[in-house]
């Protein structure tokens, strides 16, 4: 009953607000610093951007999924087949992603990071749209220490949110787009300890956060501890309880039931056959 | 106090402090390795093998022991058939939003099409089950077993999924909670069919490895 009501919650889950990238129930993440094409004093310079020639078969256009080389990429493009209105003649797509300085700050907050101009146009340089129900999307990953942000797009002087989805890892978003430009991540209120790769900078090192957070390398050391501290308690408590009588590690010491019949025996266990509360001495 | 609600006070402290312990320990590792992720300390490989090495200690610890179940094969295809289902789950998903892509699917990682043998497939799909091993021992090894003396089996899958999804909030954000609580339940209801952690890995390890291609 459990596992049914599990998957079914994982379902609804899933219809109910899809992720927008894999759902990594866990893993190993490789994650890059921050690339900056303007970096702040001691912060990673070195923004680069990518570009691909997608050649078009018929007259419906590719899977288009172009991304910066870090990892995780900081900007993405990614189109299904058939995304995009192409005119005729079209015979290859030309994609590109490239960091470039801000001309203007936004009003609403300050920019996270770099501001991306994305582009996608035919061989001769038609630049192309999508409807929205194609959801082309683009991708920004902001700097380390940004939680929340908007995709904006810089039209006509100004910079204009979009409706902006978290995008799996932590500092990543997501947004649908129609049309290309030049697109930030923006987060609101005054610049941080990271500046921006704009007019709105202001410096700071990296890592330091805001003066009420504690340096970074203090919490690497401090979880380490705890976890080495909590590990020593516990085996020198099972220790003295006379053996762990725990789980097994690939399986049951205990008298389980047989596969498929969903039932549970009695749980005898090692150390003993005793019964009882943890911590109860004889 | 009478010596009987001392012992009860001492009765239930005793209860507290295994599954206490055992989850003090997988903060410190969390809180260690999202502070090394975003820090960039090292790389993502090496620091998802000091996650797991660690988390195999902690589970160690907390009383688990390595010995043969006696469903080994059944639990694995057990286990296996959950990972699948997660993995058709996240497709679901992907459709619904729009961003099934067999082909990009097909293409391999996200990143580099066709390249996911060259780019390092077997390192990281290594340490992706080590770790994803690890914190089914920890999770629902050590701290099931010690929540389930203390309280119940409900409230060890409870108690385990919520843990489960916390641990992922540092580095992905709130927004995956009600996700990872399904998960858990999952997990928490292979390890109740099954009585082990064999089933429960085999589907974490497998649902993660998917991600390579998704």
């Amino acid at each position: 009953m459990c596992l049914a009501a599990g998957l079914a919650w994982v379902a609804l889950v899933q219809i109910l607000a899809p992720a927008f990238t894999p759902p990594l129930y866990d893993g190993v993440v490789a994650v890059d610093a921050y690339r900056w094409l303007e970096p702040p004093p001691g912060a990673h310079g070195g923004a680069v951007g990518a570009s691909s020639d997608v050649p078009v078969t018929g007259d419906v256009s590719p899977l288009v999924a172009i991304a910066t080389a870090e990892q995780p990429p900081q900007a993405q493009v990614f189109a299904a087949p058939g995304s995009f209105v192409l005119p005729p003649g079209t015979k290859a797509l030309h994609v590109s992603i490239a960091p470039i300085p801000a001309e203007r700050g936004p009003t609403d907050g300050h920019i996270a990071g770099n501001v991306y101009r994305f582009i996608v146009t035919t061989q001769d340089g038609t630049a192309l749209t999508a409807p929205a129900s194609a959801r082309v999307s683009i991708v920004m990953r902001a700097p380390e220490g940004v939680a929340e942000a908007t995709i904006e797009r810089y039209r006509v002087g100004s910079w204009q949110p979009l409706k902006t989805s978290p995008a799996g890892l932590g500092g990543t978003f997501l947004a649908i787009v129609t049309e290309f430009g030049e697109f930030a991540l923006v987060e609101a209120g005054p610049p941080g300890s990271f500046a921006t790769g704009g007019p709105d900078a202001s410096a700071g090192p990296p890592g330091s956060g805001t003066s009420a957070n504690p340096p970074t390398w203090l919490v690497l050391v401090a979880g380490l501890a705890l976890a080495a501290g909590a590990a020593a308690i516990l085996a020198v408590t099972l220790r003295r309880r006379g053996g762990p009588g725990g789980p097994a590690m690939f399986g049951a010491d205990r008298a389980a039931t047989r596969p498929g019949t969903g039932a549970r025996g009695p749980a005898p266990r090692k150390g003993g056959g005793r019964k009882g509360r943890p911590g109860r001495r004889r | 106090m009478t010596a009987l609600s001392r012992a009860g006070n001492r009765a239930a402290a005793s209860r507290l402090a295994l599954p206490l312990l055992l989850g003090t320990g997988l903060a410190g590792l969390v809180a260690a390795r999202w502070t090394a992720t975003i820090e960039g300390t090292a790389g993502g490989l090496a620091i998802g093998l000091a996650f797991g090495v660690g988390l195999l200690a902690l589970a160690l610890a907390g009383g688990t022991r390595i010995q043969r179940p006696p469903y080994l094969r059944s639990s694995i295809v057990g286990g296996m058939l959950g990972g699948v289902l997660l993995i058709a789950l996240a497709l679901l998903g992907m459709a619904v939003a729009g961003r099934l892509s067999w082909a990009g699917v097909a293409a391999g990682p996200s990143v580099g099409p066709g390249a996911w043998v060259a780019a390092g497939f077997a390192p990281w799909a290594a340490i992706t089950v080590l770790v994803a091993t690890a914190e089914e021992l920890v999770l629902r090894g050590a701290l099931f077993d010690a929540t389930e003396h203390a309280w119940g089996a409900g409230m060890a899958v409870v108690a385990t999924s919520l843990v489960f999804a916390l641990i992922h909030v540092p580095l992905y954000g709130w927004h995956v909670v009600p996700l990872d609580l399904g998960v858990g339940l999952v997990l928490g209801g292979l390890r109740l069919i099954t009585g082990g952690v064999t089933a429960p890995a085999a589907a974490h390890a497998i649902a993660d490895l998917a991600t390579w291609w998704l």
